[in-house]
């Protein structure tokens, strides 16, 4: 099954590259709407279910953030894969930081702040580094995929 | 075509996998542009910044939230954590406001982590605490309720009595029993321990989760007598308190008299100090805190209570010592003392130590007050000295103590003790044993001071758990109180006299299981009464609270406060 949703998404985006002759040099024009959406919805998504479940991120936002990752390299352009792997430290911290601002302003004053981004940087990074292997996981299976086809 | 380049190279690079390979993908993908740039089209330089510094962006924030995470992880690796405090918060009493509570435990055990014995000579001649493992016991000979107000403001610390007599809770909630405070931990441990060897644990395990019993038992015990919850909590042992003392000596203490309480089997501390100044190594740390005889204070603070008091000055003057050294505040030098005392120290799981970074500066101001509680009197319970308390009242004290004097403040000043806890009624047992409620206590007034009368008295002592007697003006004109008893209410006698400091004198005049007391002339109030009572309320709201001797300020002597 898993192989199965590789391919298609492989060739979607192999569909939209080869229609699109710009979007290799113009990522985040028009294709590149869905991978973003990926890239930031699921992750801010998780930690909004986990902000409502119960006081900081958890399971949900490290699930977000992997999927959220992986789908955007899985539909972006190869030229998009730069950007989901550079944004993805920043969307980690920023989904944490936006929606704890969002649910606790109150205790994020002064000091708190401090102690709060540290508190965020501290739990984000291990979910900035699952998240950017998931990203690899997928561009190397893409890339062995298209190796592959070209052989064949 | 070029694409087909990329496609070869970075598979092959994939191969090796990791981020590494990724970044020398992306670095190398550079190059490969601008080589293609001559034969395709070129990438706007516009774009190639853009990916130069999304690229540079994204790896300095995952890079420098690696070394963050690494430092704090060092930090608390190893760290011995004790999951009860999430259980032991479900029944806690509500939070008035968003301060933060912590329970320091001073545990005597002459034992490791996993139950296996320290080396007895070790402790002998290092601790000087009595070479037998079995001394001691699991008993809470120190404990210190650390409460750090929302917003700043100065912190305080209250020792309770290690001999209070209070009602102790298992692990789960349940009663375990009227006994000393301190024993909570040991009786919860030893009472569940069938049960966890039933389920298979034997050896380490075992005793870490007899401990994590008892750790369960001494929350619950101390929440439910000072009607305050517990958010975190802080175990260290003999060994941990040497160890600590050994990372941080030599420690300078302060003391206004001479002492010496040579060591014997089991009992004297070792103790041999100076008036003024006197230097410390780890193993006279332990004396100093430890020490307990030829300690009777002017101020009639003896044993235990002087004893209270070293330890709050010697936290006070550690922390001074640490912060000199300048390692609060600096993480390598914090990281490498938590490395030494990791393996005694025990934390619950939800102290982050981000918070504490948070919270410490708070405590190393200079900016802590710590305080003893104060007990009705001295009795005997079960063949035992006990300390008598009444929940209640302490309950008040700590409430204004923290500065939560609005909801102490209702019961007026004549009143206080007779005002039943206004929440937990049925979690404040009087320590009166079911005789002595059968005692009849007639209260006689002598005294023409303002707000004393016999009936306010009398509600006080019913408050005690006795039964109201007659009340009215005394006939005769004594100067000091007197408590007077008939057969079979020696008990309840000695526990009445304790509230007036007086002792109590039979009488055959005075019936069976019936006590009197004829207030004195100068007589003027039981201070222990008074927490709410000067009107207007005092700026500072513990200078009126009924304390066990002075206060020990963290601040004083410039940050080494002198004890007796």
């Amino acid at each position: 099954m898993a192989g199965q949703r590789g391919r298609s998404s492989d060739q979607g985006a192999r569909e939209r590259a080869a229609g699109r002759p710009g979007a290799s040099v113009r990522p985040l024009a028009g294709g590149a709407a869905l991978p973003v959406a990926a890239a930031l919805g699921l992750p801010l998504a998780g930690a909004a279910v986990d902000e409502l479940s119960g006081p900081g991120m958890g399971l949900a936002f490290v699930v977000g953030a992997v999927l959220g990752t992986a789908a955007a390299a899985a539909l972006s352009s190869r030229n998009g894969w730069w950007w989901v792997l550079a944004a993805s430290p920043l969307v980690v911290l920023g989904a944490t930081a936006a929606v704890e601002l969002a649910a606790h302003r109150d205790d994020y004053r002064g000091k708190g702040l401090a102690t709060g981004a540290a508190k965020w940087v501290v739990h984000g990074f291990p979910v900035m580094a699952e998240a950017a292997a998931a990203a690899l996981l997928v561009i190397v299976v893409r890339l062995v995929r298209d190796r592959r086809r070209h052989r064949g | 075509m070029a694409d087909d380049a990329e496609h070869t190279e970075g598979t092959a690079e994939a191969g090796n996998g990791g981020r590494a390979a990724a970044r020398r993908r992306a670095a190398g993908r550079g190059g490969a542009e601008s080589r293609r740039g001559a034969g395709a089209r070129r990438p706007s330089p516009l774009l190639i910044a853009g990916r130069v510094v999304a690229c540079t962006v994204g790896l300095a924030v995952f890079a420098a939230s690696g070394v963050v995470w690494y430092e704090v992880k060092q930090l608390t690796d190893g760290m011995t954590t004790s999951n009860v405090i999430a259980d032991t918060k479900k029944d806690a009493p509500k939070h008035l406001d968003n301060s933060v509570n912590l329970l320091l435990i001073g545990l005597d055990s002459r034992k490791n982590m996993d139950g296996s014995d320290l080396p007895p000579q070790f402790v002998q001649d290092e601790l000087h605490a009595g070479h037998s493992s079995d001394v001691g016991g699991y008993n809470t000979n120190s404990l210190i309720l650390l409460h750090i107000p929302a917003n700043g403001g100065k912190v305080q610390a209250v020792s309770i009595p290690r001999d209070d007599y209070v009602m102790t809770y298992n692990a789960d909630g349940s009663q375990l029993g009227m006994a000393k405070i301190k024993e909570a931990y040991g009786a919860a441990k030893d009472k569940a321990d069938p049960g966890l060897r039933a389920k298979g644990l034997k050896g380490a395990d075992l005793e870490k989760a007899g401990r994590d019993i008892g750790r369960a038992a001494t929350i619950r015990t101390v929440q439910k007598f000072l009607d305050q919850p517990i958010d975190h909590i802080a175990e260290v042992n003999l060994m941990g308190f040497y160890d600590i003392a050994k990372a941080v000596e030599p420690i300078q203490v302060c003391l206004t008299h001479d002492t010496r309480d040579p060591a014997m089997e089991g009992q004297g501390s070792g103790a041999d100090f100076k008036k003024g100044i006197n230097t410390l190594n780890a193993a006279q740390a332990l004396s100093f805190v430890r020490q307990r005889h030829n300690l009777d204070g002017p101020d009639g603070n003896s044993g235990d209570f002087a004893r209270t008091h070293r330890q709050q000055a010697f936290i006070s003057a550690v922390v001074h010592n640490l912060k000199q050294k300048g390692v609060i505040g600096d993480l390598g030098k914090l990281q490498q003392l938590m490395g030494v005392v990791q393996k005694d120290l025990v934390i619950d799981n939800e102290w982050n130590i981000l918070d504490f970074a948070q919270q410490a500066p708070a405590l190393t101001g200079g900016n802590v007050e710590f305080n003893t509680l104060t007990f009705d009197g001295f009795g005997t319970r079960n063949g035992q000295d006990v300390n008598l308390v009444t929940p209640s009242k302490i309950q008040k004290v700590v409430k204004q103590l923290f500065g939560y004097a609005d909801a102490a403040a209702p019961a007026d000043a004549a009143d206080t003790s007779a005002t039943p806890a206004p929440s937990t009624p049925a979690d404040t047992p009087m320590p009166t044993p079911t005789a002595a409620k059968a005692v009849t206590v007639d209260v006689l007034n002598a005294s023409s001071a303002a707000g004393v009368t016999s009936t306010a008295e009398s509600r006080a002592l019913v408050a005690m758990g006795f039964k109201e007697g007659r009340t009215g003006p005394a006939a005769t004109r004594p100067k000091t109180t007197t408590v007077v008893y008939g057969k079979g209410a020696k008990e309840a006698a000695d526990q009445i006299a304790a509230r007036y400091g007086v002792t109590a004198t039979e009488s055959a005049s005075v019936g069976a299981d019936r006590v009197v007391v004829t207030l004195g002339t100068g007589f003027t109030g039981v201070d222990a009464d008074k927490p709410a009572a000067p009107a207007g309320a005092p700026s500072d709201p513990t200078a009126n609270l009924p304390m066990q001797g002075p206060g020990v300020d963290a601040q004083s002597d410039g940050g080494i406060p002198c004890v007796y």
